[in-house]
Formats: structure tokens, sequence, C-alpha cells
């Protein structure tokens, strides 16, 4: 028989020892009291973390909310040390004497504009991380990369490239590794290498018209064209709009039947982005405004869509593209110019 | 020359322009010095040692073809995860591929 309970407040651990050693009635009023305390230690449980949920939103407070920008230029002194410690510009500092030093601050600073601004990305993770740059990386070095923490600049030989933080779109394409690597995280080789650098090349140009307040059909879907030297042979490193036409030398192909098939640059990773590069011009004109609208849109939607996986081919993400375009505007010219314009390389979606 | 002699083809892909540089190196036909410098790096690098890619995007690729005895041994190397040894060989090839052609 079971009586109605008295409560005590007795210790758990006396009440267990009553379960292992008592009488059955004393257990049976010993396991209700242990099952009450029990609900009782989770009502306390709860508030305690609902207090902490609330301390940590007023914590919150102090730290800096979101789409604050915080960038932190380094100086590798014509070293090849990417992990230097000598900081030249930190977020809140005046211009400097050194021009490499002010435009990669623009560039990293127009890039977060247009992630934050249009797509309400806080920065490349989107939970606020600092942007890193280094400043003249090497001697006559020919080359900026993203070298999974930070954005690296060299000066260039001056005959094949120049100053390579005088490309916005350079920078803009730079950063948007870093974003790629966050979301989708694109493998760097074949196919999905070249959607990950025609994902760079999108997102660079973007970051030019935003700044520039182009329309599409304003702007000139040019890759590197601040910083060609003049061996270099061209106007630019990669025309989006006909791609293989940039310099002299350029293989870029347009379509998927001239595919280039190679062992070199991780597999042709900076020639195929010509095909999506394309594809994405196509968009942007087809649809016509300012592209980060809608072709960008759909392209970052496109990015972050967790069907988009490491090893994804360009007819994977193009699918995905046609998906985000229904979606935001339906079955419309919006959707018509997504399949249109991967037909248009040789891309055909259903 | 004879057992000496050595042959190179070297080619650097990648990097932001993707632009490629490209250079055929034969031992008996560069300057003596040249050649005797080549000679010193080549012997300081185990090509046969694989070098995986960095993180990162838009690095430098380094294809290193090495013919000597009759044999050829290659490597692929990138910007970034290099030993100094294979570092300053690539370094080397680069300038020579950068001068005007007349030794090559």
């Amino acid at each position: 028989m079971r009586k109605t309970c008295t409560c005590f407040f007795v210790q758990p651990a006396v009440l267990e020892h009553i379960v292992r050693t008592g009488t059955p009635e004393q257990r049976d009023i010993a396991l209700e009291t242990l099952g009450r305390d029990h609900s009782i230690r989770t009502v306390r449980l709860q508030n305690a973390l609902l207090s902490d949920f609330y301390q940590l939103r007023s914590r919150s407070l102090v730290e800096p909310t979101p789409g604050t920008i915080k960038r932190v230029i380094f100086d590798a002194e014509q070293s090849e040390n990417a992990e230097t410690t000598k900081v030249v510009w930190n977020e809140g500092d005046k211009a400097v004497a050194d021009p490499a030093v002010n435009e990669a601050a623009d560039g990293l600073g127009a890039t977060f504009r247009l992630y934050w601004e249009i797509y309400k990305r806080n920065s490349i993770d989107d939970r606020g991380r600092n942007l890193n740059a280094v400043v003249h990386y090497g001697k006559n070095y020919d080359n900026a990369f993203w070298n999974g923490s930070r954005m690296v600049f060299g000066d260039g030989d001056g005959e094949f490239l120049t100053r390579t933080t005088q490309g916005v779109d350079v920078i803009g394409h730079e950063l948007t590794h870093a974003v790629t690597e966050s979301t989708a995280n694109l493998a760097y080789t074949g196919q999905s290498g070249a959607l990950n650098e025609s994902i760079s090349d999108a997102f660079g140009s973007l970051v030019k018209q935003y700044a520039a307040g182009q329309t599409a059909d304003q702007a000139d879907w040019l890759i590197g064209d601040k910083i060609v030297g003049k061996a270099l042979k061209g106007k630019a490193l990669r025309s989006m709009a006909k791609p293989g036409t940039a310099f002299e030398g350029d293989n870029q192909p347009a379509h998927m039947d001239h595919y280039v098939k190679t062992t070199a640059d991780s597999g042709g990773v900076h020639t195929n982005s010509g095909i999506p590069n394309c594809a994405f011009y196509h968009v942007a004109m087809a649809i016509g405004g300012k592209a980060w609208e809608k072709a960008g849109l759909i392209w970052y939607d496109s990015l972050r869509d967790p069907r988009l996986t490491p090893d994804s081919n360009f007819q994977r993400f193009a699918q995905l593209t046609l998906r985000a375009a229904q979606h935001h505007f339906g079955a419309g010219a919006e959707s018509k110019a997504v399949t249109e314009a991967w037909k248009a390389v040789g891309i055909v979606l259903t | 020359m004879g057992e000496d002699r050595f042959e190179i083809q070297f080619e650097r892909s990648g990097g932001l322009a993707g632009a490629s540089l490209q250079a055929k190196v034969d031992s008996a036909q560069l300057p003596e010095a040249d050649a005797g410098e080549l000679r010193r790096l080549l012997d300081r690098v185990d090509l046969v040692a694989a070098q995986a890619p960095p993180r990162g995007a838009d690095r430098f690729q380094y294809d290193i073809k090495v013919r000597h005895g009759g044999k050829w041994q290659s490597a692929t190397a990138y910007d970034g995860s290099m030993s100094p040894e294979l570092k300053a060989l690539t370094d080397w090839l680069v300038a020579h591929a950068r001068r005007p052609k007349n030794n090559s």
C-alpha cells in the first residue's frame, strides 16, 4: 500500500540508502520523493541555464555587434613569412604613407561591405572573424593568395604583375576563397577547384561593381585589370564576359566542349573557371540591373546550400543555382536566365 | 660532360593569374658556372619526397622533371610547403625561365 508522501527535505543520499535497505513501504516513499526531488532539480537546472542565457545575452552587448569590421594589416617586409607579427595598420587607424597598406585596408573594407550590406554575412566566416592581410610578401612576388588564415599580397615584379593590392577585385577574390572554405569548402582540384576559383572571380567582380555602383552592363567583367604589367600582354588576368581573351596565352574555355584536362594548376582550376565565370556573366546580363542583387544572391545561396559538397562539379552547382533562382524569384525571367546561361556554356539543367 | 649531364623540364603554374611559366634546361648548354650552381642545388633536394598541397588557394604549383643518367625523376611542389632546398631550386628555375632565351 502506498501512503501519501509527507515531504521532508531529506538528502538524496539518505533516500537512496532507504531505497536500497528499507522495507518495501519505505522504499516506495523514498523512490517517490527521489523522483520529485529529481524533477525539482531539473527545474532548478533549467532556471540556471536560462539565467546563464540572459547573462550571455547581456555579455554579448559589450562584444562587437554583428557587421562590425576588424581589419589588421601586417608587413612581411619582402620576406616570404606570411605569419609575420609586424602590424602596420589596425582597424580605426588613419591612412598611412604606404599605399599597399591603404589599398589592402580599403579592399578588405569593400569586400566586407558587400557581404554584410547585401547578403548579411558577418565577415568571411559569418561570425565576425578578423580580416588579416599581409602586404609586401616576398621580393617582386607575382602573386596574391589565401593561406588558410590570411590574405597575402605580393608586390609583383612590375613586368607581369604590379602591386597586387591595387585590384579591389583581387582582394575580393582572395577573401571569397575564405568564404568558400567556411561554406561548401570546394576541394581545390579539378572541377570543384575551378568552381572554387570561379566563385572567387564572381564575388571579386561584384565587390568591384558594388564599390563603383555599377550595373551589370556598365561593369568591365574583368579580373585583375589594375594589376597586369606590360609583359603579360593583355588587359586583365581573366575576362568573365569573354573567357580566353584577357591576355596573350589566356586559354580559358567558355564552353564545356573546350574543358582543359591538365595536371598543372591543380588540374586547371584557373583555366576551367572560365566556364562558370561565363555562366555568371550571362545570368547577370540577362537579368540586368545591379548584378549583386539577383545574380549574386542566387550564387551566394547556392554556395551555402548544404547540397553543395567539397567534391561538387559544375553540373551540381548549376542545378543549385536554378533551385535558388526558383526559390527567390519563382519560375520567371530569373530562372530562365539561369537555365539559358548554363546552356550557353554547355551545361543542360533539368 | 658525359654522366654529369642532366636535363630539367620545369613548369610553374597556378597562382592568382594562373599563367604558366616554363623552362627546359640542358646542363650541356649552360655556361659552366650556371651548370655547376644548378648541380649543387639539385644535389641537395630530394625530388622523391612528396609535397602535399598546403591549405588555402592561389598558391604556385611547381612541376619539376629531372633526367640524369638516362632516368627521369619528377616532383610536384607548392609554395608554402616546400623544403628550403627545393625552394632554392625553384627560385633558380623561375629566374632562369624569366631570363631572355639564349641558353636553353
